[in-house]
């Protein structure tokens, strides 16, 4: 597989490590950018246009799908997974008609491994 | 004093007892042990019986998340463990992933704790709400440590408030904790009229 860059936003320290150390694990060429919120997401956007971003949904400033929504306008291309412990159906649902994949938490290799394949 | 019909009694404790077992499964792969739940226990009293509730504890350190959650119903969800056992849950859950020695736990310990919480509580609130079909919308997690008094706070501790509790057991550590519900009586009846509504869609 080509190298990849994956955006991980999450704020949640220890999910963005444990989600960083299964791909690192993988994929050591890989790059890795991680951000603690949307803001600071959005921020990294201007710089970055990722394959791949893995976002949390309950997060402190805009939520998951907010972001998701910006980064779908921002960076067409990228392939979005919303990975979250909010697993409420209404949360999969919008998240389906945005075109956004979903995961619930907790974070285990074998999610990690489908979200990024 | 709130009484629920016996139907309303079983329908709750059916519900809740979902949701725990999406707690449980997802507490049960992260720290890749046994988790076993009790049945629920579902009383309106003041604030102040908790503490009469939580008797397998030491409830003076007590390791706690709690996360408020609003919309169609609203109220406190907390996980409760011995603040003693709780390094042992980080160690648990970070050993395996991220390779982490023990000597560098501590520095993780809340921030940990905090995203165990984060997934039980979420698990349980959105099994519930998805059951009864309503949307929740839930705070972030906020973990503290110290006393019951400290932790399980409410705004009136003359009000009645509904408690749900149930024990989690990790297995083959003998870890014990609870998941406690806290809502007022406005909550009350705003749970009541969903399950209501949830027994009438039962087809005959």
């Amino acid at each position: 597989m080509s190298t990849k860059s994956v955006l991980i936003v999450d704020d949640s320290r220890v999910s963005r490590m444990m989600v960083s150390a299964i791909i690192n694990n993988m994929y050591t060429d890989w790059t890795i950018t991680e951000a603690a919120s949307g803001d600071e997401a959005i921020t990294v956007l201007s710089e970055l246009k990722p394959d791949i971003a893995i976002i949390d949904f309950n997060m402190p400033g805009i939520d998951g799908l907010q972001l998701a929504e910006k980064i779908k306008q921002q960076s067409p291309n990228t392939a979005i997974t919303l990975l979250t412990a909010n697993v409420q159906d209404s949360i999969q649902a919008k998240a389906a008609t945005l075109g956004v994949s979903f995961a619930g938490k907790p974070i285990t290799e074998e999610k990690i491994v489908s979200i990024i394949s | 004093m709130t009484i629920l019909t016996d139907l309303q009694h079983d329908t709750l404790t059916e519900i809740i007892n979902i949701g725990m077992g999406s707690a449980a499964a997802a507490l049960s792969t992260m720290v890749k042990d046994e988790v076993s739940i009790s049945v629920p226990d579902i009383s309106f009293s003041s604030i102040d019986a908790i503490k009469d509730n939580l008797n397998e504890l030491d409830t003076s350190n007590l390791a706690s998340v709690r996360q408020g959650f609003d919309g169609e119903l609203s109220g406190d969800a907390i996980l409760l463990f011995s603040g003693d056992k709780s390094l042992e849950i980080v160690r648990m859950l970070l050993a395996n992933t991220l390779g982490i020695n023990d000597n560098d736990f501590s520095d993780f310990e809340q921030e940990a704790l905090s995203e165990i919480g984060n997934i039980i509580l979420n698990a349980g609130l959105s099994a519930i709400a998805n059951t009864l079909r309503f949307d929740v919308n839930s705070s972030l997690p906020i973990y503290k440590q110290g006393d019951i008094d400290r932790l399980v706070t409410s705004d009136d501790k003359s009000q009645t408030v509904l408690i749900l509790r149930v024990d989690l057991n990790l297995e083959n550590k003998q870890i014990k904790g609870y998941v406690v519900y806290l809502m007022d009586i406005l909550a009350i009846d705003q749970l009541i009229e969903h399950i209501d509504r949830y027994i009438n869609s039962i087809p005959n």
